[in-house]
C-alpha cells in the first residue's frame, strides 16, 4: 500500500523552507551591508594611520626631518609604513613589520587587498600629502610625500566570520521554531478531523439521531460537518420511512393471517362435514389469494420506487380498459348500490406500459368503489388531447384539504380502519409510483359539487388515437 | 352467556363467532365501528371481542363510549398492534384483557371463558350447585354423580342461571343473555327451554333445584 501524504508533513515542510528561505536572504544582505560597513570604518583607521605616519616627517630649513620612532602603544598591531619623498628617497619606515608582497599598481587615495609577506591578508594604501612645515621655513618648497601604508584584515576578518555563524545560527532557530509552532497548530487541526472520523465511525443505522459537533470545529470544517450532519438527517428520516414500512407490512400481514389461522383452527377443532371443511377452504383460499394480492402490490410499489417498471410501451385503448376495471368491481359497486359510468369516448388511446396503467386504473377505482358512500355515483373520464389520461370522480364523501395529498402516501388511511381486499392503504402510493415512472402525475380534488375527483395527467401527452376499437 | 364480536375482517369475524357459537355462547357480529358501539349500547352483553382499527369509529373510542355509558361487558381487545403503548393503552382504556393478532383460536375461547368466570364472580371452572356439577371448560353437567345429557341452548341456559346462581333472573335477562340478538323474541320460547331443562334435572329423584318465581323470573338454587 503506498503511503498517503500528511497534510502535517505538508505544511510543516512548506513553512520550514518558506522561513528558511527568507531569513537566509535576510541574514545574507544583514552580512554584506555591515562587512562593507566593517571594511570602510578599517579603510578610514587606514587613512588616519597613513596620515599619523606623514605627519611625523616635516619640511625643515636643512630638509626633511623625521621625528624619533613612535611608541607601540601608538601605533596600530601590525601597521607597516613607508614615508618616501616625492623623488623616492625613503625617510622614514616600520622596522619588523611584515610588508605587503607586491606595491605595485596602487591608486593614491585608495585602498586595496594585497597578501603580506609572512602570510595573511591586509590593506594596502598609498597616499601623496604635504608635508608638516617647521616654523624656520620662510617658503616652502612644494614638495610633497608620499606615505603607504598596511594593516592586516584578520581581526576583521574573524569578526565577519563571527558574523556569518551567528546569523546562520540564527537563522536555522528561527525557522525550525517557525516549524515547530505550525506543526503544533497543524497537529491540533488534524486532531479535530481525526475526532470527526471516530464520531463518524460510531455512527450506525441504529445510531442516526447523532450529529457531529460543530461547536468547537475550525471555519474549514464545519461546512464540512454540516454537510455530513444533513446526510445524517436524510439518511435518518429514510431510514424511518423504510421502518415505518417494515413494520406496517408485518401489521397489514397479521391481520388476514389471524383470520387464516383462525379459520383452519376451526376447521379442525372437530368432526364435520365435507361441506363444512370445504367452506373452511374456500376461505383459506379467499384468504391466501388476498394475501398474495397484497404481496403484489407491494413488490410493484417497491418497483414502481426503485427503477423503470416495464421496458414496453403499447397503444392502450382507455375505455376497454376502464371497463374491464369496472367489472372487477361490480360486486362492490352492486353491494354498496353505487352507479357507474364509463363516460370515456370509444377508441380512446394512450401510449404506455399497458401492465402500470391497467394497475393505476384498478386502484383508483377501487378506491372509489370503496370510499363513496352508499348510493352515490363513479365516473370516468378521458381527454388525452389535454393531457388528462383518467379522471375518476365520485359523490364523495370528499376528503379534509389537509389529506388531499397525504392520502399518497403509503399505508396513509383516513379511516383508521383496516381495510380489506384490495385496499391496504398502499393502492394510491403505488398510483404515484406507477403514474411517475410513466411520466404521468395524479391529485386528488375537492369539487364545488361536492365531489371527490382523482385525475391522472401527462406531462407531454403522447400519443393520442381515436378510433382504433371502433 | 352473549357476546358480541366488533371485527371488520370478514373472515377472521366469521370463524371467531362460529367458534364461540360452537363453544355455546350466543353471539353477535358488527363489521364496523358504529355498529358495533350501536348494538354495544343497546343490548346487554356479557363480553365484547373488540378490534381496534375499524371503519367509522376506532375501538378505543367505542370502548370509552361503552365505560362512559357504563357498560358492565366485559371487554377483550384484539388487535394487530402489539407494542406495549397500545396495550396499555388499551387496558387502561377499561378494558380487561388484550389479544394479539395472529391468535390460536383456542386462546381466544380460554380467554373469553375466564372472562366471564370473572365477570360472575367465579373463580373455579367449576360451578357447584347442591348436587349439581357445572364444568365450564368440559361443558359437561352432572347432577347427583350421574351425567345430564343437554342440548347447547339448554347448557348455554344452565351455565347463565348458575352463573347467576341465587339470583331471580327475568325472562327478559335470559333472552338478551342466552338467545342471540339476531333471532326473533318470541313470547314463551324462554318458559319453554326453562321447562326441558327442569326435566332434565329433574330426571333423576332429587330436590328441585330450578324454581319459578311467580311474577319475577327463575332462580337456582338458594340465595347465598
Amino acid at each position: 500500500m503506498s503511503r498517503r501524504w500528511s497534510l502535517q508533513r505538508r505544511l510543516v515542510g512548506s513553512v520550514l523552507a518558506v522561513v528558511g528561505v527568507a531569513l537566509g536572504t535576510l541574514a545574507c544582505l544583514l552580512y554584506l551591508s555591515i562587512g562593507e560597513t566593517l571594511r570602510e570604518r578599517f579603510d578610514e583607521d587606514l587613512m588616519e594611520e597613513a596620515r599619523g605616519v606623514a605627519s611625523r616627517v616635516e619640511e625643515g630649513p636643512e630638509g626633511w626631518e623625521v621625528e624619533g620612532e613612535p611608541e607601540a602603544a601608538e601605533r596600530s598591531e601590525g601597521l607597516w609604513y613607508r614615508v618616501r619623498s616625492d623623488d623616492g628617497a625613503e625617510l622614514d619606515g616600520s622596522r619588523g613589520v611584515p610588508g605587503p608582497v607586491d606595491l605595485g599598481g596602487l591608486v593614491p587615495g585608495t585602498a586595496v587587498t594585497r597578501a603580506l609577506e609572512g602570510g595573511g591578508r591586509g590593506r594596502v594604501l598609498q597616499l601623496g600629502v604635504a608635508p608638516r612645515l617647521d616654523e624656520a621655513v620662510k617658503s616652502p618648497s612644494g614638495r610633497r610625500l608620499v606615505v603607504l601604508v598596511s594593516l592586516p584584515t584578520a581581526p576583521l576578518d574573524q569578526m565577519l566570520s563571527t558574523l556569518r555563524v551567528e546569523l546562520a545560527a540564527a537563522t536555522g532557530l528561527v525557522s525550525l521554531a517557525s516549524a515547530l509552532l505550525v506543526g503544533l497548530l497543524v497537529t491540533r487541526a488534524v486532531r479535530r478531523v481525526e475526532t470527526l472520523g471516530t464520531e463518524i465511525d460510531r455512527i450506525d443505522a441504529t445510531g442516526l439521531d447523532r450529529r457531529l459537533g460543530t461547536d468547537a470545529l475550525p471555519a474549514e470544517l464545519e461546512p464540512a460537518a454540516s454537510k455530513v450532519n444533513q446526510l445524517l438527517g436524510r439518511l435518518e428520516a429514510s431510514f424511518e420511512r423504510e421502518r415505518c414500512f417494515s413494520a406496517d407490512v408485518a401489521h397489514e400481514l397479521r391481520t388476514p393471517l389471524s383470520g387464516l389461522l383462525a379459520v383452519a383452527e376451526l376447521s379442525l377443532s372437530r368432526e364435520r362435514p365435507a361441506t363444512g371443511h370445504r367452506a373452511a377452504l374456500v376461505e383459506v383460499h379467499g384468504i391466501a389469494t388476498q394475501m398474495l394480492r397484497m404481496v403484489e402490490s407491494l413488490l410493484a410499489l417497491a418497483r414502481a420506487e426503485s427503477g423503470p417498471f416495464s421496458a414496453g410501451e403499447e397503444m392502450v385503448d382507455l375505455k376497454s380498459l376502464v371497463d374491464a376495471s369496472a367489472n372487477l368491481l361490480a360486486e362492490v359497486g352492486a353491494r354498496r348500490a353505487l352507479r357507474f359510468s364509463n363516460r370515456i369516448a370509444p377508441g380512446t388511446c394512450v401510449q404506455t406500459d399497458p401492465r402500470a396503467f391497467r394497475l393505476v386504473t384498478q386502484n383508483l377505482l377501487a378506491n372509489a368503489m370503496t370510499y363513496t358512500e352508499r348510493g352515490g355515483w363513479v365516473t370516468t373520464e378521458s381527454d388525452p388531447g389535454r393531457g388528462l389520461w383518467l379522471r375518476v370522480a365520485d359523490s364523495g364523501p370528499q376528503l379534509p384539504p389537509a389529506d388531499l395529498e397525504r392520502v399518497f402516501q403509503r399505508f396513509v388511511r383516513l379511516d383508521p380502519a383496516r381495510l380489506t381486499g384490495e385496499h391496504h392503504g398502499i393502492g394510491l402510493a403505488l398510483v404515484r409510483g406507477l403514474c411517475s415512472r410513466m411520466g404521468a402525475s395524479v391529485s386528488a380534488e375537492n369539487r364545488d359539487d361536492g365531489s371527490l375527483v382523482f385525475s391522472v395527467r401527462h406531462h407531454a401527452s403522447a400519443g393520442i388515437r381515436r378510433g382504433v376499437s371502433e | 352467556m352473549r357476546l358480541l364480536v366488533i371485527e371488520d375482517y370478514d373472515p377472521l369475524a366469521r370463524a371467531m363467532v362460529q367458534a364461540l357459537r360452537e363453544s355455546g355462547l350466543s353471539v353477535d357480529h358488527a363489521a364496523d365501528g358504529l355498529e358495533g358501539l350501536r348494538r354495544g349500547t343497546e343490548s346487554p352483553y356479557d363480553l365484547i371481542v373488540l378490534d381496534l382499527m375499524l371503519p367509522g369509529l376506532d375501538g378505543l373510542s367505542i370502548l370509552a363510549e361503552l365505560r362512559r355509558c357504563h357498560s358492565e361487558a366485559a371487554v377483550l381487545i384484539v388487535t394487530a398492534r402489539d407494542a406495549l403503548g397500545d396495550r396499555i393503552v388499551g387496558l387502561d382504556g377499561g378494558a380487561d384483557d388484550y389479544l394479539v393478532k395472529p391468535f390460536a383460536l383456542e386462546e381466544l375461547l380460554a380467554r373469553v371463558r375466564a372472562l366471564l368466570r370473572r365477570r360472575f364472580g367465579a373463580s373455579s371452572a367449576v360451578i357447584e350447585i347442591a348436587d349439581l356439577r357445572l364444568d365450564l371448560v368440559a361443558r359437561t353437567v352432572e347432577r347427583a354423580g350421574r351425567p345430564v345429557p343437554l342440548s347447547g341452548r339448554e347448557y348455554a341456559l344452565l351455565e347463565y342461571l348458575a352463573c347467576r346462581r341465587g339470583q331471580v333472573v327475568t325472562r327478559a335477562e335470559i333472552w338478551a343473555h342466552v338467545f342471540s340478538g339476531s333471532e326473533e323474541p318470541t313470547s314463551n320460547v324462554v318458559d319453554v327451554y326453562v321447562g326441558y331443562l327442569r326435566r332434565k334435572l329433574q330426571a333423576v329423584p332429587a330436590p328441585p333445584l330450578l324454581r319459578t318465581r311467580r311474577g319475577l323470573g327463575y332462580q337456582l338454587g338458594a340465595a347465598e
